[in-house]
């Protein structure tokens, strides 16, 4: 009786985790780890967590599951962002992803450019640091905070943001700029405003 | 507000940078659908006007430009207020609305004004050297004024000073600038004319006058009042003149007495005139004239006639109804003649340059009766090179004098006589010199006078010497040497001086020795001097001129040969100078203005 309820309370926090329930599928080799419990995927393959609507791409994997997934020269496809960099850890427990190195992160309104990077998938925003942005509008930042589901961004100063002939700047470590956009018919459509709206600014959570 | 040597980079962190157009410093922004907003203040600058920076309180962008509220403008030199201003982004134009402007010098202010690059343009301007907080005491008041910061100087055009509740004209175009600025001489002229019997001068002793107060296009009107001292009856001058193309006219009282001179010109053809009119000036000066006249007028020049020369030709018909009273005598009657005239001006060749004036005149009087002619021959030679130059002048008048009429109005005098000068000019050590010969022979004198009217050689110099000027001078008259008739007034002297000038003082002495009656000797050993007496705000220079030949040759006290003050007061307005000066016979004021300090 005991057994068949911690079972059962097992089973249902692993079913509370999108990320608890991994599909895999390696092209190649994969090695499991009796001691550690790590299985590796020495020619890559793909980690799927399909409740999350996220899969994790690398030519190298370590995966425990229900506890991280490793990946290098990897790449992440979600509904909201794509991203890519030479490493990505996805920390199950937590429901974060991080990446390092040369980071590119894009979704529809944004393609950027970064040193490092933490996902929260639980909350649905990213924080990236020392960031450029490859597309239209430039920006540079040395923080940015990318809310999707709120449409807008948050820019830590020292930034950069340039919008056709128009060019912002500044050069106060920790000053922020709010980046909001919409879909317009003639396309994306963009604010910018210092007066930050108070629930993107709980998104920013400094060092 | 001070100009920061760091432009606006101290006003925030934050900057939006416009391509092209320069950068906005700002609190806070937002920037919606391309369109800019901002709040918390702004620091602006322009590329298009480098040396300027503007702050305001509110900037709010549209399609042609930037909206500005409460704005500070403000450069090395000069800072500015104004209500609002525009950005065009198409001209690069800032305009400001109701603008105040203020440099170490002078206040400006204008209904409106534009920001072109260094240069501030103002519309309805107002400006004044002023800089004090208190009232002006003048302002100067003009439809558009000019601002330029590379120069630091102001333009204004078509000025009209403002003093109370005067308004007098300005020169068309008027400079204000920190090197160079200019001293206005208030347009109040103060003047001192005593009486000459021996000249047939009538004065009118101390004197004021406005001479030229504007009161509509080429209308204006001198007012005054003569006769301030004891010596001379109280007069009261309103002239109105008319000045125009097609007409002049003076109505009025004059310095010595009632006129009404009305003249219109009608052009018939380019070189031909009509002109017909009145005067009449029943005072004593002009003998009491009356008289109409018509006639007309024929001029041509004609240049290059022989190849860089100048050659005119005028001639006159003309008819008159004169009236005037002659040695108590009142002469009425037609005046019915022509006058013809020719000048010509030669190129200047290496042996000089001729001019020849020969004027012929013949006038018929049917009432007296009576005609005159006159035939005037003027050739004058003037050869230069430098330092060397030469002028001789001849004239002689063959007439027969037969107008019934006074010299005021026609009546011609025979004229014969010739004049000289050789003059040498040029550098002397550090300074400059100049040594002169002249001379003047009359072959017409009047009776009891020296036909050799002028015969002297005078050198003068300026030199300076260890922060001072020093301007020795030399006379010598010998007309009176050469003088068969005894004339009085014939000078044989020499006179010698010297004058050293400071910064502010001045020290001089003059001497003459007559070498021929009716004083023989020493006439005159003068010292002179002017020094300042400073204050605070103002300066008081005493001149006094005492000659000391009485005290040598008769033991008699200094006799006081000149005297004067000039009062110097340093205002946040400018400098104010007021004085006079008498000396030499000579009464002289001045009243002036130094714009800046």
């Amino acid at each position: 009786m005991r057994r068949w309820l911690c079972w059962a309370l097992l089973s249902g926090l692993a079913l509370a985790n999108p990320f608890a329930a991994l599909v895999v599928t390696p092209h190649g080799e994969q090695i499991f780890d009796l001691a550690t419990g790590v299985t590796t995927l020495p020619n890559g393959g793909e980690v799927a967590a399909r409740e999350a609507g996220v899969v994790l791409i690398g030519q190298r994997l370590r995966f425990q599951q229900g506890v991280f997934v490793e990946a290098h020269e990897a790449r992440v496809e979600a509904e909201a962002f794509i991203l890519s960099a030479p490493a990505i850890f996805l920390d199950i427990a937590q429901q974060s992803l991080s990446a390092s190195g040369g980071v590119v992160y894009q979704s529809p309104e944004l393609v950027l450019s970064a040193e490092q990077l933490q996902i929260d998938l639980v909350k649905g925003h990213a924080v990236l640091s020392n960031v450029v942005s490859t597309g239209v509008p430039l920006l540079e930042a040395a923080v940015l905070v990318v809310a999707g589901d709120l449409n807008a961004a948050l820019l830590v100063g020292p930034y950069r943001y340039q919008d056709g002939p128009l060019v912002l700047s500044s050069s106060e470590a920790g000053d922020l700029l709010e980046l909001r956009w919409s879909t317009t018919a003639e396309g994306l459509s963009f604010t910018v405003s210092t007066d930050i709206s108070a629930e993107l600014l709980a998104r920013y959570a400094p060092d | 507000m001070a100009w920061a040597e760091a432009g606006c980079e101290d006003f925030s962190p934050r900057v939006l940078t416009i391509e092209g157009l320069g950068s906005v410093w700002y609190q806070n922004l937002t920037i919606r659908d391309g369109l800019a907003q901002f709040a918390g203040g702004v620091c602006v600058e322009l590329l298009s006007a480098p040396s300027w920076r503007l702050e305001a309180e509110r900037l709010e962008s549209t399609p042609a430009g930037f909206k500005l509220q409460v704005v500070e403008l403000s450069s090395q030199e000069i800072t500015a207020t104004a209500t609002a201003a525009f950005f065009d982004l198409v001209g690069e134009v800032l305009t400001l609305e109701q603008v105040k402007a203020q440099s170490p010098y002078y206040r400006l202010s204008g209904a409106q004004a534009r920001l072109q690059g260094d240069v501030l343009w103002f519309t309805d301007a107002l400006a004044t050297t002023c800089v004090c907080a208190a009232e002006a005491l003048y302002l100067v008041g003009s439809p558009e004024a000019r601002f330029d910061l590379a120069y630091n100087r102001v333009l204004l055009r078509e000025g009209v000073l403002k003093i109370g509740g005067l308004s007098l004209p300005l020169p068309a175009e008027l400079t204000i600038s920190e090197e160079t600025l200019a001293n206005l001489e208030a347009p109040l002229v103060v003047e001192y004319l005593p009486s000459d019997p021996e000249r047939g001068v009538v004065g009118s002793g101390l004197g004021v006058r406005v001479p030229n107060l504007p009161l509509d296009d080429g209308l204006s009107l001198e007012l005054g009042v003569t006769g301030l001292d004891v010596d001379y009856p109280l007069n009261a001058i309103a002239l109105l003149r008319l000045r125009r193309p097609d007409m002049t006219a003076e109505l009025g009282k004059g310095r010595e007495g009632w006129q009404i001179d009305v003249t219109r010109y009608e052009r018939l053809l380019p070189w031909l005139s009509l002109t017909y009119g009145t005067r009449n000036r029943p005072y004593a000066a002009q003998d009491y004239l009356q008289e109409a006249f018509a006639g007309v007028v024929m001029q041509q020049a004609i240049p290059n006639l022989l190849g860089g020369d100048r050659l005119a030709l005028r001639g006159e018909l003309f008819a008159a109804g004169s009236s005037q009273v002659v040695n108590g005598i009142h002469v009425l009657s037609p005046r019915l003649g022509g006058l013809a005239g020719i000048a010509y001006r030669s190129s200047t060749t290496p042996l000089g340059r001729l001019d020849v004036a020969l004027d012929a005149s013949l006038t018929s009087y049917p009432s007296t009766p009576s005609w005159q002619y006159g035939l005037r021959l003027r050739p004058t030679w003037t050869w230069q090179h430098a330092p060397l130059s030469l002028t001789v002048r001849y004239d002689r008048q063959w007439t027969n004098s037969g107008s019934p009429f006074s010299t005021t109005l026609d009546r011609l005098m025979p004229i014969h006589n010739v004049a000289a000068t050789a003059t040498i000019a040029g550098p002397l050590g550090s300074g400059a010199g100049s040594l002169s010969f002249s001379g003047s022979y009359n072959f017409l004198p009047e009776p009891g006078r020296n036909p050799l009217q002028q015969l002297s050689l005078s050198a003068e110099a300026e030199l300076p010497m260890g922060g001072v000027s020093v301007y020795p001078s030399l006379v010598l008259n010998a007309a009176g040497w050469f003088n068969p008739v005894a004339d009085p007034k014939s000078l044989a002297n020499l006179q010698a001086g010297l004058a050293v000038v400071g910064d502010a003082w001045t020290v001089g002495l003059r001497t003459r020795y007559n070498f021929v009656a009716p004083q023989p000797g020493l006439d005159r050993l003068e010292l002179s001097s002017s020094f300042p007496l400073t204050f605070a705000t103002v300066t008081l220079t005493p001149f006094a001129a005492l000659d000391l030949a009485p005290t040598l040759l008769t033991a008699e006290p200094p006799r006081v040969s000149g005297h004067g003050l000039m009062l110097t007061w340093r205002s946040c307005c400018g400098t104010i100078e007021v004085g006079y000066r008498q000396h030499d016979n000579q009464f002289t004021t001045r009243l002036a203005l130094h714009l800046g300090r």
